[in-house]
């Protein structure tokens, strides 16, 4: 789901860099809202350490493999700390490992920063249905699948529109459509792992989730 | 005298028929010569293979147009053979599924001078290995690098946590 260098036209680069740098100032603006700012720091550094490292994790689903985003459970522990924590993540992922790109940083951190902050107010919909673990998990399954299902949309948005004219524009767009099947299956294990793992720190450590 | 004629007439039909032979039976002709190809191979970060990927290959002196069109094999493999009268950098690009590398290729007097002699040593040794290969995945780390790689990355995060945990234990 990262894009890398060399696939989008430049401005699409510009855009998205323009995106990126406003959903950041508005992320640090609700952070500054906070009474302690400072508070969610280790939490938020520990989960991009998480998210830097996921993508090295492939899970083999043939004839591919894929790895795990992350972006969903991000935005249900961070919140708005989810944008910056996956922003500074890509830039590592792309300096060291060249997943991605620096002419697609803002974009990929479109795609996979705005579903974080969705899950986040998806998961926070289970306070108008009381408390219940029940509630926890479904919410959580819900966050945590849709935030990919919403990034794979917008990458395959992005992707499809964009097909340069010198390739076959058919046989890129079977290939795109193609790889729903995957993101589909990404989805469902991104649901049950954000289950499996709120579910966890619900029990271990409930303050985490600011329950 | 007169058998003398008859010969000469023979032998001037059947050399005229041998000259014409080539117009008349449409001959076929094939010639091979050793050249230097590129052998481009395209995976994924994860190393999977991109197979049937979009390759197009630009050359420097139209990079807006491409030189060249084409798709990986099933082991995503791509081979062409550059005209190296046109020296620079040379681009290749493998797309499949909004995925894809870019990689580029100095070609230059070197490699001009490179491929006639890379050309007349095969030709001699009945050349198995004319091809050069690049791995479109500019980064081929091994896994230990990766992990140390990771292993940095993972503790500058980790430091950051435990900086700001001292700030708020000591608050």
């Amino acid at each position: 789901m990262h894009i890398p260098d060399g696939i989008l036209p430049p401005y699409l680069s510009i855009v998205g860099y323009g995106i990126t740098g406003g959903m950041t100032w508005y992320s640090l603006r609700q952070i500054n809202r906070e009474k302690n700012p400072q508070e969610k720091i280790p939490k938020a550094s520990l989960l991009t350490a998480a998210f830097f490292v996921s993508s090295l994790i492939h899970i083999p689903i043939p004839p591919t493999s894929i790895h795990l985003i992350l972006n969903g459970l991000m935005g249900i522990v961070l919140g708005y700390y989810a944008f910056p924590a996956i922003l500074i993540g890509l830039f590592f992922q792309a300096v060291m490992f060249q997943h991605g790109g620096l002419s697609t940083l803002g974009i990929n951190a479109v795609i996979m920063g705005i579903p974080a902050i969705f899950a986040y107010y998806i998961f926070r919909l289970k306070y108008l249905l009381g408390n219940k673990p029940f509630f926890t998990q479904v919410f959580s399954f819900l966050a945590g699948a849709s935030a990919l299902g919403i990034s794979a949309a917008i990458f395959i948005m992005i992707t499809i529109t964009n097909i340069p004219a010198e390739i076959d524009a058919n046989t890129e767009k079977n290939a795109i459509l193609a790889s729903l099947i995957g993101y589909s299956i990404q989805m469902l294990i991104e649901g049950i792992f954000t289950v499996m793992l709120i579910s966890f720190l619900e029990k271990v450590k409930p303050e985490i989730l600011n329950l | 005298m007169e058998n003398k004629h008859k010969y000469i007439f023979i032998l001037a039909l059947i050399l005229g028929l041998n000259y014409t032979q080539k117009g008349l039976t449409h001959g076929s002709n094939i010639e091979y010569i050793f050249t230097k190809a590129i052998n481009i191979k395209a995976t994924y970060e994860n190393g999977d293979l991109i197979k049937n990927g979009q390759v197009t290959v630009y050359n420097p002196s139209d990079p807006a147009n491409p030189w060249l069109k084409g798709f990986t094999n099933e082991k995503g493999e791509f081979i062409f053979i550059p005209d190296y009268s046109i020296t620079g950098n040379w681009e290749v690009k493998v797309r499949q599924a909004g995925h894809g590398n870019i990689i580029t290729i100095p070609i230059n007097q070197d490699s001009v001078n490179d491929s006639k002699t890379e050309t007349t040593i095969k030709a001699e040794n009945e050349g198995n290995n004319n091809v050069k290969s690049l791995n479109l995945n500019n980064t081929k780390y091994t896994i230990q690098q990766k992990l140390i790689m990771a292993g940095f990355g993972i503790w500058g995060c980790v430091g950051t946590a435990l900086y700001f945990s001292r700030k708020k234990a000591e608050q």
